[in-house]
């Protein structure tokens, strides 16, 4: 589905988007699990659109920092996701560049704000920050 | 075979007839499209559900069965039952009254004649329902006793007539609850705890509510939510009477004549086509389904659907607007304990200041943390960093949002017609969805959310938001209207006893009927009023 480059790159923007702190974050609640399930079910029609916007933040952080994405350091991915939500890019971006971070962003929540069972929840950990007790 | 009563559906008004026609020793046949959908099937997903239908749903239909939804501007859009424009309803015995929260409102006297009360406003199709609340009481007590509605009694008598007391006593206040009735309590509201069906006592050898928090769009995992599947359905099964076949997609009813009815053919998931006789035909599909079924069984004497004679079939589309306001308050205010809603008002729900109709408001059912993300969260926050992590942590345990169903004001420009060029998997051409909602439903819809917004003010909370609605078209799960009843064939689809004008043995009993919706959840009217049509049908000796 990706390469290894952009399968970094979506680590990274999983980990931007939902950051670590007290509370674990994308990464460690399992929303790249959770993904890359969705791309290969419910989510396949939007692999294109992923692939595209990956390949597009590497380029966007080579021509502003010299570097691919998931080698940013938080403060500087955090600025280019900023501008590109902000539709301020300078790569060339094959799909709408703002409202496809949105998707991506939203597809994030579902995983970690959701059942468990779905891989990006893991333990509840999202459940439990926010005081939610599914009594089942 | 042939049987004396052939039901299509069973939903709410399907099971309750089947019950009432099996006991009164009626040979009653009862095809539903789904299957017998259980807790044990229950997955409860998050994403897939009745709630929150992101990439399905937990019943049917499958994408075999799609409709066709226009909007105001005029574009088409094929929507498959998961998407929003479908405007679904569980397909299952019980159908959504198994995964409802299972609000258990009566209409009020007022809104069985609105257009008596208000006029007919220009383009809207507002008009008196035949029959009246004194007509529809006896039913409500029956269903209140026989399904299990726990509700203030009390309080519900100062406001409907009423004999009898509910069976159980309210859901108990939750934390939000109690904050909220101090502040209606300064506000000079009225304000006591909704009617659910919802049992907080064993009733009917079934146990009270386990406040799990997952009532709307689920199944009850303790079997405390009444709905048809578990009291109307067996007990109509239970008879000997009752034959019920699930996964039996109704293709058309069957015409003798121009005026009689003679059944239904139908086709089971193995594909295989049957024809079913019955001396009385009852077609309980829902507000969309049903009229979609009447138009395609179109013969050449009803060119354009059965009971279509006045161009009225499909017409008058509605459910309910929504507004809703959400605040957060200081201190967190979530204990979890479901079903959630518990404190409502019902003080306007008429006699607002140049507002036609009302609503009635209450807090929420307990809010799926997906859903607060997708729906609740205040524009300016942003969706992704710490900071939407952050809103998340401190929002989810402080908010309360106040919503509730605004009676619409019906226009004939919402309707169902069909779509030939967008056929089912059967061949069968699908519902086409047009129209929107009338201006006036917009109004009252902005009047009541600014009640809501002074309700949450009052309950101290340091900010607020959500707009008030302005939908295109408004179905949902409260569907209703496309079969209208009246006395006058020229400005109605079926009679007041559901029988449908010009044809001796065919009717509908389901949401299609009510000519206006009230501004409550609708399915208490559903389920009485099927209870007196299948009473009527009885004691006319079928």
């Amino acid at each position: 589905m990706f390469d290894a480059t952009q399968l970094a790159t979506l680590r990274t923007l999983i980990e931007r988007f939902i950051p670590t702190d007290d509370v674990p974050g994308g990464i460690a609640a399992g929303v790249d699990t959770y993904l890359i399930g969705f791309l290969q079910a419910d989510g396949a029609g939007f692999v294109l659109r992923y692939s595209q916007t990956l390949t597009a933040l590497d380029a966007e952080a080579q021509l502003r920092h010299g570097m691919v994405f998931s080698a940013l350091s938080a403060v500087d991915a955090d600025g280019l996701i900023t501008a590109v939500w902000n539709n301020q890019t300078s790569a060339v971006w094959l799909c709408d560049a703002a409202s496809t971070l949105a998707l991506i962003a939203e597809h994030c929540a579902e995983g970690f704000y959701t059942d468990p069972r779905h891989g990006g929840n893991a333990r509840g950990t999202s459940w439990h920050s926010i005081g939610f007790e599914e009594r089942r | 075979m042939t049987y004396d009563v052939l039901i299509v559906g069973a939903g709410a008004g399907g099971g309750v007839a089947a019950a009432v026609l099996a006991e009164s020793g009626a040979k009653v046949l009862l095809l539903e499209r789904g299957t017998h959908f259980t807790y044990a099937d229950e997955q409860s997903d998050h994403l897939r559900n009745h709630r929150l239908s992101q990439y399905g749903q937990n019943t049917g239909p499958d994408s075999g069965h799609p409709r066709v939804l226009v909007n105001p501007d005029g574009s088409e859009h094929v929507q498959l039952p998961h998407h929003g424009g479908y405007h679904n309803n569980a397909m299952a015995v019980g159908s959504s009254t198994m995964l409802y929260g299972g609000q258990a409102w009566r209409f009020m006297p007022d809104d069985f004649r609105m257009q008596t009360r208000y006029g007919r406003p220009a383009g809207s199709s507002l008009a008196d329902w035949p029959i009246t609340y004194a007509d529809l009481a006896p039913y409500y007590e029956r269903i209140e006793r026989e399904l299990g509605v726990a509700g203030d009694s009390a309080q519900s008598a100062e406001r409907w007539p009423r004999a009898n007391a509910y069976p159980m006593p309210p859901v108990p206040l939750t934390l939000r609850g109690r904050i909220l009735a101090d502040a209606a309590q300064r506000l000079g509201w009225h304000a006591f705890t909704p009617p659910l069906l919802i049992n907080t006592l064993p009733y009917q050898n079934r146990r009270a509510c386990a406040k799990c928090g997952l009532c709307v769009g689920f199944a009850c995992p303790v079997d405390a939510k009444n709905g048809t599947h578990n009291t109307m359905i067996p007990r109509a099964v239970a008879t000997g009477n009752c034959t019920l076949i699930t996964e039996a997609f109704v293709l058309r009813v069957l015409m003798a004549d121009a005026h009689t009815a003679s059944g239904v053919e139908y086709v089971t998931a193995d594909g295989t086509h049957h024809v079913a006789h019955a001396a009385t035909v009852i077609i309980s599909a829902s507000a969309i389904e049903t009229p979609r079924l009447l138009m395609n069984s179109a013969t050449s004497t009803s060119p354009t659907g059965l009971g279509n004679h006045s161009d009225q079939l499909g017409r008058h589309l509605q459910g309910h607007v929504y507004p809703r306001s959400i605040g957060l308050m200081k201190n967190p205010v979530y204990d979890g304990d479901g079903p959630g809603v518990s404190i409502g008002t019902v003080d306007f729900n008429h006699a607002n200041p140049n507002v036609i109709g009302g609503g009635m408001l209450a807090d929420e059912f307990i809010t799926l943390p997906i859903v607060f993300w997708k729906r609740f969260m205040p524009p300016e926050v942003p969706r992704w960093g710490k900071a939407a992590k952050d809103f998340m942590r401190y929002a989810y345990p402080r908010f309360i949002d106040i919503t509730g169903p605004v009676q619409e004001i019906p226009t004939p420009d919402a309707r169902v017609t069909l779509d030939t060029s967008v056929r089912d998997r059967y061949g069968v051409p699908v519902a086409r969805l047009s129209g929107k909602v009338h201006p006036e439903s917009v109004r009252t819809a902005a009047y009541m959310h600014t009640k809501a917004r002074e309700w949450l003010e009052a309950a101290g909370v340091e900010r607020q938001w959500g707009n008030p609605p302005n939908p295109g078209l408004s179905a949902g799960q409260h569907q209703a209207g496309t079969c209208r009843m009246g006395d006058d064939p020229a400005s109605s689809v079926t009679d007041r006893n559901g029988k449908i004008h010009g044809i001796t043995n065919l009717y509908v009993a389901d949401g299609s009927l009510h000519v206006t919706n009230g501004g409550f959840n609708p399915v208490l009217t559903i389920l009485a009023n099927a209870y007196r049509i299948a009473d009527g049908i009885v004691a006319r000796g079928r």
